[in-house]
């Protein structure tokens, strides 16, 4: 019987996961980089039982996990990255990196989903922009601006023109899965990554405030609804959605033409939960205040230092999805599945699959992991 | 302005020594206290329609909560006693401090400053004398203090309000004799965000997505059978 493949894909995942380059992972395992190299590239899918077993010790996964045969999807929403903000101030290493958690939080949900019905409250909706000289295509609604876009979408939610209390719950009801990873110093808000066959999974950056993870993610659903395919337009489409999904024109106008000052600013965004930086930008794009006034506005907000975090006596609460804890809670609790065996059929370390998401890490599983590794030693004299 | 004068004349104090003194005995209280008024602001920021920018309402709303704030925190358990001015407008914090074993009583006054103005001001509230200037909007009022105050400690309790108007980023013990404008800060034991900021999400959430264990094929149906090529379609006439 032919010996099982290695799957290059899920190499490169676990490293990249790890945050290591090809030279850094051949000096630690002994396992030579071009062997490395032509596993990720597809050109090789056998190493020794001895390089693999160094390779899983070193990136600390199962031996299991770089056998799996499933699909690996490497970008994310848009191609060359294009769906990241401010993906010009972030390394390679740090993005490939978000990336490789988005698709090991995807590998978990699409075994997990394999055993569940996902039935959605609300329709997964797509628009596309279009101009007088383009048209639309058969599975897209054709809409004129991404604020267009946004008002339907608050329509099919049965939403006036108010804030919204949890928009990460509303974006579970289309069956997006939402989740939070640590994203470590990686300087990225938010990825989407949308595998064929299943709904997209979004990883919210956990470091950043409330706020800024509500309108990331209004950002990250702009694509998913208007971007089958890249487009130099695209982020300020995602942006401009967001502010309409968050702060529509109708609803926000009447606060913002109240003199803004940085305490209206505070009690603005309590009630509409977005940054009080991302309100003095939408009363300027409304035409509400003069470019003049936001200058002195953001001026205002850099002499306190509120520019770099915004006053900790206006924060707004966290929101917390409740899909992906679902997902797990029937798995553990409908059939039964404990832990150690969730995360051996993930293919996941189970301190690891515990901290991804968000279970409770059993004490023994915490000392096992601090105990050190013994290896056999043969003395050949 | 007789209590002016004497303590400008006769006054053989040690002003940074009595400041040290001060702040080593109060400074834990008194940011308790003002703790518990930024609890007031941030909810005050909060009500509907309230300009939080407008010292006048500011000012009136914490001199109106200090007196429960203080009894909130248990301020007399630190040799501290809120005295109400019946008019409302200038309460103020009484207590003891040792001043290298000369006990003196001291009197401070809440006053917010830096941005908003106030302690900065050339006329102030002086307890003994006949008159106090005692409105933190610097309106002059005369009233009667019911309190001894002492003719040498009189202090502020300078408050800094932070850009947004409902934190306190910086507070100051202060003279408030009119001799001069020495101080010296206070500081918080940890920084702690004011409590009743958080907002709680107002209520429209949707019921969510629903999730269902898939059952195996033969499960879908009461008696378990598969259905044949033929499907669902009507039986033949033949």
């Amino acid at each position: 019987m032919a010996a099982r493949p290695i799957n290059g894909g899920m190499l490169l995942l676990a490293r990249n996961r790890r945050r290591k380059t090809q030279t850094e992972l051949a000096a630690e395992t002994g396992v030579a980089q071009a062997a490395i190299s032509r596993i990720e590239n597809g050109t090789r899918d056998a190493l020794s039982q001895e390089e693999i077993q160094s390779i899983a010790r070193f990136l600390g996964f199962p031996v299991s996990f770089f056998y799996e045969q499933e699909p690996l999807y490497r970008t994310p929403l848009s191609l060359h990255g294009a769906a990241f903000r401010r993906k010009a101030a972030v390394s390679k290493r740090d993005q490939e990196g978000v990336v490789a958690l988005a698709n090991h939080y995807v590998l978990h949900f699409r075994k997990l989903l394999d055993a569940v019905d996902l039935e959605p409250e609300f329709p997964l909706l797509q628009f596309e922009v279009v101009s007088d000289k383009s048209s639309v295509s058969d599975n897209a609604n054709a809409v004129t601006s991404a604020g267009e876009a946004a008002q339907k979408i608050r329509a099919s939610w049965q939403l006036g023109d108010g804030p919204i209390s949890n928009l990460v719950r509303f974006v579970e009801a289309t069956g997006i899965l939402v989740v939070e990873g640590d994203f470590g110093q990686a300087d990225i808000d938010g990825v989407t990554l949308r595998p064929p066959g299943m709904k997209p999974v979004v990883v919210l950056n956990h470091a950043r405030p409330a706020d800024r993870k509500r309108f990331s993610l209004a950002h990250e659903y702009g694509h998913v609804v208007l971007h089958a395919f890249p487009y130099d337009a695209m982020e300020k489409e995602a942006n401009d959605f967001a502010a309409e999904l968050l702060m529509p024109k109708t609803g926000v106008l009447p606060d913002l033409k109240r003199g803004l000052s940085i305490p209206r600013l505070g009690q603005l965004k309590q009630k509409w939960r977005t940054a009080m930086s991302a309100l003095i930008y939408r009363a300027k794009s409304l035409g509400a205040i003069t470019d003049e006034n936001a200058t002195a506005l953001y001026k205002k907000m850099s002499a306190f230092g509120y520019r770099t975090r915004e006053p900790h006596e206006f924060d707004i609460a966290p929101e917390t999805g409740k899909l992906a804890a679902q997902l797990l809670n029937l798995h553990m609790n409908d059939l039964g599945y404990s832990l150690d065996e969730l995360a051996e059929g993930l293919r996941t370390d189970p301190v690891e699959f515990a901290i991804m998401h968000g279970l409770a890490v059993p004490e023994s599983k915490l000392r096992e992991r601090e105990k050190p590794k013994l290896r056999l030693v043969a003395n050949r004299d | 302005m007789q209590l002016h004068q004497a303590a400008r004349g006769g006054s053989n104090l040690d002003r940074d020594a009595a400041l040290q003194a001060a702040r080593e005995r109060f400074e834990e209280p008194l940011w308790t206290l003002i703790g518990q008024l930024e609890a007031t602001l941030s909810d005050l920021g909060r009500v509907k329609h309230i300009n939080i920018s407008d010292p006048r309402a500011v000012g009136s709303v914490l001199n109106s909560a200090l007196t429960d704030a203080a009894s909130a925190v248990n301020l007399s358990d630190h040799g501290l006693e809120v005295t109400h001015v019946t008019d409302g407008r200038s309460n103020k914090v009484t207590g003891v401090v040792d001043l290298g074993g000369d006990e003196r009583a001291v009197s401070f006054e809440l006053h917010l400053s830096g941005p908003r103005g106030g302690t900065s001001k050339s006329s102030h509230q002086f307890a003994k004398s006949d008159f106090s200037v005692c409105d933190i909007e610097e309106q002059r009022s005369l009233f009667p203090y019911d309190v001894d105050a002492p003719d040498q400690l009189l202090f502020f309790i300078a408050c800094h309000l932070s850009g947004t108007g409902v934190s306190v980023s910086k507070v100051f013990i202060k003279f408030a004799d009119g001799i001069d404008q020495r101080m010296i800060e206070i500081h918080r034991s940890a920084p702690s965000v004011a409590a009743g900021a958080m907002d709680s999400a107002p209520v429209n959430e949707p019921a969510g997505a629903k999730l269902t264990i898939k059952r195996p094929k033969g499960e879908e149906t009461e008696n378990g059978s598969t259905t044949d090529k033929r499907g669902d379609a009507a039986p033949s006439s033949k």
